[in-house]
């Protein structure tokens, strides 16, 4: 058996819906041909804006949407005629769905009892996994009194316990408010680990995606437009919609068929004016639209012309004392790369 | 290549079982109720109508062209439509307000309040007859108005009955009702009247839609109380249905009438459809608020409306029932209730009142059981949304088909089931001595009440929730019992209540197929007050508040059982 064959293989997988209407016409296609892999022990992000699919690829997998076309194999073995209860494959949504009528260690133990651990056992998993995600001893509280990054938690260890081959997480902290789910990813990323767990993680936030994942997959329109390491993605990402997706804020035209240059939130500097020569990637004119203090540095937003005509930037002051009173809406200033925050496009 | 084929093959073979296995589950879940509806229900109705437009094997529609020449037949369906109008504007106009003070105020007694305005609803059409009797006859308290036997009598029994109708469904809204809009509308200058008139009133729309659907049907169809009230003088499409089988034995003239009843009924339970389809659309967009607060000075209107529905015309016809009934020829007493003991005066009855007490209690203990199990697999299957639109289409017709026995006149049940039922299907069994009748009628009845309890709290569960406990190892027989299961038990009990009482209470079928020896609590009352003789009276009366306080006892402890109010009544 080759590597290819271990773990989850999603084949050419489409998922379309059917029609609305009473016709049978104008059935919507979700997902078109996606192939991807998920070695043991691998966390591959689904990283796409909404509607891009990435959900629908994840009901597919856990066999809550027929599939198409294509294949879903696990272990060499195709799951397709196996109902979700017999997949063995854990989900956790976004909004958590814990079950209102359980306690905390009631929903942690759920999928236990449907595999009839015995009851010692059952309770010791289940104070260990409380334990893991952060919320030891809390297992008889209701979750009706559980803030939301604490339902996470217990939705997470409810998806953990039956030590599920594939853990499929739908938008897990999209919920929860941004100083929490940079936190929860982390922590997220740590239990993941700890466990050795093989998962397949859905969502619209680049950041989140890189915290968590081994390798994140690029998803829009139904289709993977590129798959790779969070670090080789960062630094040639395949295309102007990836490189957008990631978070890369504006592009400077490629010379004589040499690809385009995507600049990343921090990659444009304000020119401090007293520069000599222009360096060789380029010196632009700019107008200030406003600033902000951001992060211990001053932040300007200027209109400019890379190359593509005029687009709206960030750029940032060079290391040293703010320079507020230049960059007064209206003013000219130059700007230039910083080229450490840049990445030339594959394509 | 051989083998890539056999595991294709074994593909098909696994999907195709557990898909075939599946849809078997589900094509009994909902062929026995389709089942029962179709040999308890749609039989006996297509029988009965048939009647009327067959004559010696040929179809024959003259009888129609007959009793649409009679100048009658007019005056009946406009007091019908008259008295079910006006009954159902007068209860919206005081129920509103109601709504409001009962459910977005606060107040000392709110919950007894509460309790007291839900009372009438489930009380039997026939006690609320009596008590109105009690209250308007010439013995009573309301004697000198001369209001017995009138419109205004009718329609304030109707009125009595479906307030709380009212109350409850745009109550229910009201309190879900997030009160920032309103409060944005006031900061944006609009007076109170206006944003009350701009904000709320358009939120409470679906409700009140709803509301004044299902009170316009319950007054149309209203059987015991114009039955009682009004008498010979004033018949409704419905009585009059009774009085043309029953008395002069005109089926062609009863069956052309059903016809009529049920393009009335349809018509309600259509926009009663419609509204409803709207209310779970907007419930969906505004969270669940505890939105309450105390009494203030401006709430005096709405406050004093609703102090004088509920101490004249919900409080007092009562307790004058109970007061009327301590009275007896020999001055105040326990006489009336010693007497339910009796077969009354003259042997008014064949049995005595507490015989029929037990006759109605186990009669609607056997109806509510069949009942709950009939109307909880229609909301298991009613509340599923299969991916296929053709399966979602089977789902839709059979939510309405369902509705049906709430649209077609009880009296038309009762009496198909006389005229189909004595040996069904060829079948060697009488089924009308087997005294199964009367439960079966009375479960036919109560079956859309037990839908309309259970399947808004099934489809209110998240469907992730039973994906998620599939995906934790599930199979779907442990997702029915972990999910939906815990979530439906206490509707269930709510439901197990309605339709005990329903049955307690029913009179327009029971009233065809009880025999005098199995008279349930209903029909005794209703010959007790037809019966001349002070005794007879007084009995009834005693017998009356002994229905009422069974039914009130059961449906308050179902509603402890309930939780969070989700249900439609």
């Amino acid at each position: 058996m080759g590597p290819s064959t271990e773990g989850l293989v999603v084949d050419a997988v489409s998922v379309t819906y059917p029609a609305a209407g009473r016709r049978d016409e104008g059935a919507r296609t979700a997902v078109d041909h996606v192939s991807l892999t998920v070695g043991h022990g691998e966390v591959v992000a689904l990283l796409g804006p909404s509607g891009c699919g990435k959900s629908s690829l994840l009901r597919a997998v856990a066999g809550l949407e027929p599939v198409a076309t294509g294949r879903v194999v696990w272990d060499g073995d195709d799951v397709a005629g196996r109902p979700v209860h017999e997949r063995g494959f854990g989900l956790m949504f976004q909004d958590g769905q814990l079950f209102a009528h359980l306690d905390v260690a009631g929903n942690v133990a759920y999928g236990l009892r449907n595999r009839n651990v015995p009851r010692e056992e059952r309770r010791t998993r289940v104070a260990e996994l409380l334990e893991l995600v952060g919320l030891p001893g809390s297992g008889d509280r209701s979750v009706s009194t559980m803030s939301g990054g604490e339902r996470q938690r217990v939705a997470l260890a409810r998806a953990l316990a039956p030590q599920p081959r594939l853990l499929l997480l739908d938008e897990p902290l999209s919920a929860l408010d941004r100083a929490l789910r940079e936190r929860l990813a982390t922590d997220l990323r740590g239990v993941l680990a700890a466990t050795g767990t093989t998962a397949l993680f859905v969502t619209h936030d680049h950041d989140e995606a890189f915290a968590v994942a081994d390798r994140v997959a690029v998803m829009a329109r139904g289709t993977l437009l590129q798959v790779n390491t969070p670090a080789a993605l960062w630094a040639a990402p395949a295309d102007r919609e990836v490189a957008t997706f990631l978070g890369y804020q504006a592009f400077v035209p490629g010379t004589a068929g040499e690809p385009s240059v995507a600049v990343a939130p921090d990659g444009l500097v304000l020119d401090d004016g007293s520069a000599g020569p222009t360096p060789p990637t380029g010196r632009w004119a700019a107008t200030v639209v406003g600033s902000a203090f951001r992060r211990g540095r001053t932040e300007v937003t200027v209109d400019v012309d890379l190359g593509e005509g005029t687009v709206r930037c960030t750029a940032v002051t060079p290391s040293g004392p703010p320079v507020v009173g230049e960059v007064r809406p209206g003013a000219s200033v130059h700007v230039v790369l910083d080229e450490s925050r840049t990445a030339t496009l594959a394509g | 290549m051989d083998q890539g084929l056999d595991r294709v093959g074994d593909r098909l073979t696994t999907a195709g079982r557990t898909g075939w296995r599946a849809t078997a589950a589900w094509a009994l879940a909902a062929g026995v109720p389709l089942a029962f509806l179709g040999l308890f229900f749609a039989w006996p109705v297509a029988t009965l109508v048939g009647r009327g437009f067959v004559a010696d094997g040929a179809l024959d529609l003259t009888g129609f062209r007959e009793v649409f020449t009679e100048p009658r037949t007019w005056r009946i369906i406009g007091l019908t439509l008259g008295q079910a109008l006006v009954g159902s504007v007068l209860s919206l106009l005081l129920g509103i307000p109601g709504a409001y003070v009962l459910y977005r105020c606060t107040f000392p007694g709110r919950t007894l309040v509460r309790a007291l305005v839900t009372v009438p609803f489930v009380l039997p059409t026939v006690v609320v007859g009596v008590a109105f009797r009690a209250l308007l006859a010439e013995s009573g308290p309301l004697g000198g108005l001369g209001l017995d036997g009138t419109f205004a009598a009718i329609v304030l029994a109707l009125v009595f009955f479906n307030y709380s109708v009212v109350v409850r469904t745009v109550g229910g809204l009201w309190e879900h009702l997030d009160p920032r809009a309103e409060q944005a509308a006031r900061a944006l200058g609009a007076s109170p009247a206006r944003a009350f008139r701009t904000v709320t009133l358009p939120a409470l729309a679906p409700a009140i839609t709803s509301a004044g659907a299902v009170v316009f049907l319950f007054c149309a169809t209203a059987f015991g109380v114009v039955l009682v009230l009004g008498g010979q003088r004033y018949a409704t499409v419905e009585t009059e249905i009774w009085m043309q089988t029953v008395q002069f034995l005109d089926l062609r003239t009863a069956a052309v009438l059903s016809v009529v009843q049920l393009v009335i009924v349809t018509a309600a339970l259509w926009a009663a459809a419609r509204a409803r389809s709207r209310r779970e659309h907007a419930l969906a967009l505004s969270p669940a608020t505890r939105s309450s607060r105390p009494l203030r000075r401006t709430d005096a209107l709405p406050v004093a409306v609703t102090a004088a529905v509920v101490t004249l015309l919900l409080a007092w016809p009562l307790g004058n029932l109970v007061l009327q009934s301590l009275r007896t020829p020999d001055g105040w007493g326990l006489g009336n209730y010693v007497a339910l003991g009796t077969t009354g005066g003259r042997n008014a009855l064949t049995v005595t009142v507490w015989e029929a007490t037990a006759t109605s209690l186990r009669t609607a203990a056997l109806a509510a059981a069949v009942a709950v199990v009939v109307g909880g697999l229609v909301a298991l299957v009613v509340s599923r949304r299969p991916r296929s639109p053709h399966a979602r289409r089977a789902v839709s017709v059979l939510d309405a088909v369902v509705m049906l026995p709430l649209g077609v006149s009880a009296v038309t049940v009762g009496f198909g089931f006389l005229i189909t039922l004595d040996r069904p299907l060829g079948l060697d069994v009488d089924l009308r001595t087997s005294g199964l009748l009367v439960p079966l009628a009375q479960a036919v009845v109560a079956t859309p009440l037990v839908v309309r309890t259970v399947l808004p709290v099934l489809r209110a569960v998240d469907p992730r929730q039973r994906e998620v406990a599939a995906t934790l190892g599930a199979s779907p027989g442990r997702v029915l019992a972990t999910v939906d299961w815990p979530v439906a038990a206490r509707s269930l009990g709510l439901a197990v209540g309605f339709a005990f009482a329903v049955s307690l209470g029913e009179f327009g079928a029971t009233s065809f197929l009880a025999r005098p020896d199995t008279a349930t609590l209903p029909i005794v009352i209703f010959r007790l007050i037809g019966r001349p003789g002070a005794e007879n009276y007084g009995m009834a009366l005693a017998a009356s508040v002994v229905l009422a306080v069974v039914t009130a006892t059961v449906m308050l402890v179902a509603e402890r059982l309930r939780g969070e109010r989700t249900g439609e009544f």
